[in-house]
């Protein structure tokens, strides 16, 4: 009884451990190796939102104030990173850093691209 | 005890199974270098489809969700006439391969096989993007080289950025630096010489060669972006087709072998891509990025790596909705196809008697389709993600090369030796 006591435990967090599902993120750890876990799509949309939100908002204040002097800033690229923390399993205690970046301009049309 | 071991069961089941579905959605061939074009079915793309859509939709939800709203400040001051209140323009990730061929969103350092641009639907009537210059993130100092520049410019202009980079403070040995940048900007310039000729056959023209340099304070200057007291990029730009570029007919050997690189990759290119000019999803290849190498005994041909790159190429296409327009040329060569295209790679890895070496010209044209094939998959995807307000503008699909000239996708752990653009053209 023990026995099947261990092995149930062991298969629950084996079947926790490879779930994967929901957004598939990628990265390289310190030592230069590939790290790879799931977040949920939920998470991840809410996540992402409150980032936009939030880069949105703080941005759009810095360069309302910068408007005062002369118009010579037209495009301004603000790149962030979002910590995400992995679930349970054999990435518990792994992290990664999508990185995204946010294009802002006043310019009308011709908006130059990264 | 049997509803014990029938759970028990059930969950390695569960778990061997989420194992087994989940990984390898990508056809080996498309992110494995010299597997063959005949295993480009393998894998599959349902899953890998499922995936991608699973992510745009995500991004998708979260841009329309948000307030991304313009700004309602409007300052006093004399605007230009171009001037609408700031707004969030665009967003963009990147996605990255595993070296078991799963695809995610790129999180901490690698390298990415994609970068996505989200852009906002009505921020981008009648953008022109023949005109539209586009601006990257280079912590640096950035000089432009028009194309149509004279020779006479060339002097001014080196005596602008030597001041520029002086005026920093960083430079010790200042004799030595404005020296050696004096002798890298001429080499520059004799290299946008040879880039500038056009092949009449090819629908591609170069309109873009960037260097970038490493400038320390005791005034060396070496190639590449990261590391020195100073970082430069030194960019040649002809905007249109049309617009002629410097060009002296006199060449040195060097040039010589840059343009014949250059006329041959333009041929290929063409070969290659102008068969299916409109990728699903209404998306072009308009541009294609190449590193420009020279071997230890002269000859040009695509960098590998960064260590061996003496900058980049920027091949562009002009296309239209209904067409890609092939006209107005500036100079006319023959078509190279006797010519062969060499690959500069690191001599110490290949048993250090060679860095260049050349590849199977069938093989790499067959690369390029399959380029272009993994491409469409791509656009076919983007074109269909979309809200109210976001869509995919623009993608950029970043392939390693093998020194056969095979291409496949770049790989998390890989770098990438191409990179094609892909713009939607309902933007």
């Amino acid at each position: 009884m023990k026995v099947i006591k261990v092995l149930f435990t062991l298969g629950f967090l084996v079947s926790l451990g490879c779930a994967k599902d929901g957004i598939p993120i990628l990265g390289l750890d310190g030592d230069g190796k590939v790290s790879e876990f799931f977040i949920g799509e939920k998470d991840f949309k809410e996540n992402m939102t409150g980032l936009i939100d939030s880069v949105n908002k703080s941005t759009i204040k810095v360069l309302e104030e910068k408007e005062a002097k002369p118009f010579m800033l037209r495009t301004v690229v603000v790149g962030v990173g979002l910590k995400f923390e992995a679930g349970f399993g054999p990435f518990a205690k792994a992290s990664a850093e999508p990185k995204v970046r946010f294009v802002f301009s006043n310019v009308a049309k011709d908006v130059p691209m990264p | 005890m049997k509803i014990l071991l029938i759970v028990l069961m059930s969950q390695v089941w569960l778990a061997a199974d989420a194992q087994a579905t989940l990984t390898g959605y990508v056809p080996s061939s498309w992110y494995v270098l010299d597997q063959g074009p005949s295993l480009i079915e393998d894998g599959d793309l349902v899953k890998f489809e499922s995936t991608l859509q699973k992510i745009f939709k995500s991004q998708s939800d979260a841009l329309e969700g948000s307030n991304s709203g313009l700004s309602e400040k409007i300052s006093a001051e004399k605007k230009p006439k171009d001037w609408v209140p700031w707004r969030l323009h665009s967003y963009i990730t990147e996605l990255a391969l595993s070296a078991s061929g799963t695809i995610g969103v790129l999180g901490i350092g690698g390298t990415a096989y994609s970068q996505i641009y989200w852009q906002k639907k009505e921020a981008t009537e009648n953008v022109n993007t023949d005109e539209n210059q586009p601006i990257e993130s280079f912590s640096g100092l950035t000089f432009a080289f028009d194309g149509s520049m004279g020779p006479e410019k060339w002097d001014f202009e080196i005596a602008r950025i030597t001041n520029a980079v002086l005026s920093l403070g960083r430079i010790e040995d200042e004799k030595n630096f404005s020296k050696n940048l004096k002798t890298e900007i001429l080499k520059f310039k004799e290299r946008a010489n040879a880039v500038s000729f056009h092949n009449e056959s090819s629908s591609f023209w170069v309109s873009r060669y960037r260097l970038d340099l490493n400038i320390g304070a005791s005034g060396n200057v070496s190639f590449g972006t990261a590391g020195g007291d100073v970082n430069l990029r030194l960019e040649w730009y002809r905007a249109k087709q049309k617009t002629p570029g410097f060009v002296s007919r006199e060449l040195t050997a060097e040039s010589e072998k840059i343009r014949d690189f250059i006329l041959t990759l333009a041929s290929d290119l063409s070969t290659s891509l102008d068969d299916q000019t409109i990728l699903p999803g209404n998306f072009v290849v308009n541009e294609f990025r190449v590193g420009l190498g020279i071997g230890l005994k002269g000859d040009a041909g695509i960098a590998k790596i960064e260590g061996k790159m003496i900058g980049h190429i920027y091949f562009s296409r002009k296309i239209s909705k209904k067409s890609f327009v092939n006209s107005d040329l500036y100079l006319t060569k023959t078509t190279p196809a006797s010519r062969n295209i060499k690959i500069i790679e690191d001599s110490n890895g290949f048993m250090g008697v060679s860095d260049t070496f050349e590849v199977d010209r069938e093989i790499f044209k067959d690369g390029l389709k399959k380029a272009l094939k993994i491409s469409s998959f791509l656009t076919r995807i983007s074109g269909s993600s979309q809200s109210d307000k976001w869509a995919i503008s623009k993608a950029k699909v970043g392939f390693d090369m093998s020194l056969k000239g095979d291409i496949a996708i770049a790989a998390i752990t890989g770098t990438v030796a191409t990179e094609f653009v892909l713009t939607n053209l309902n933007f």
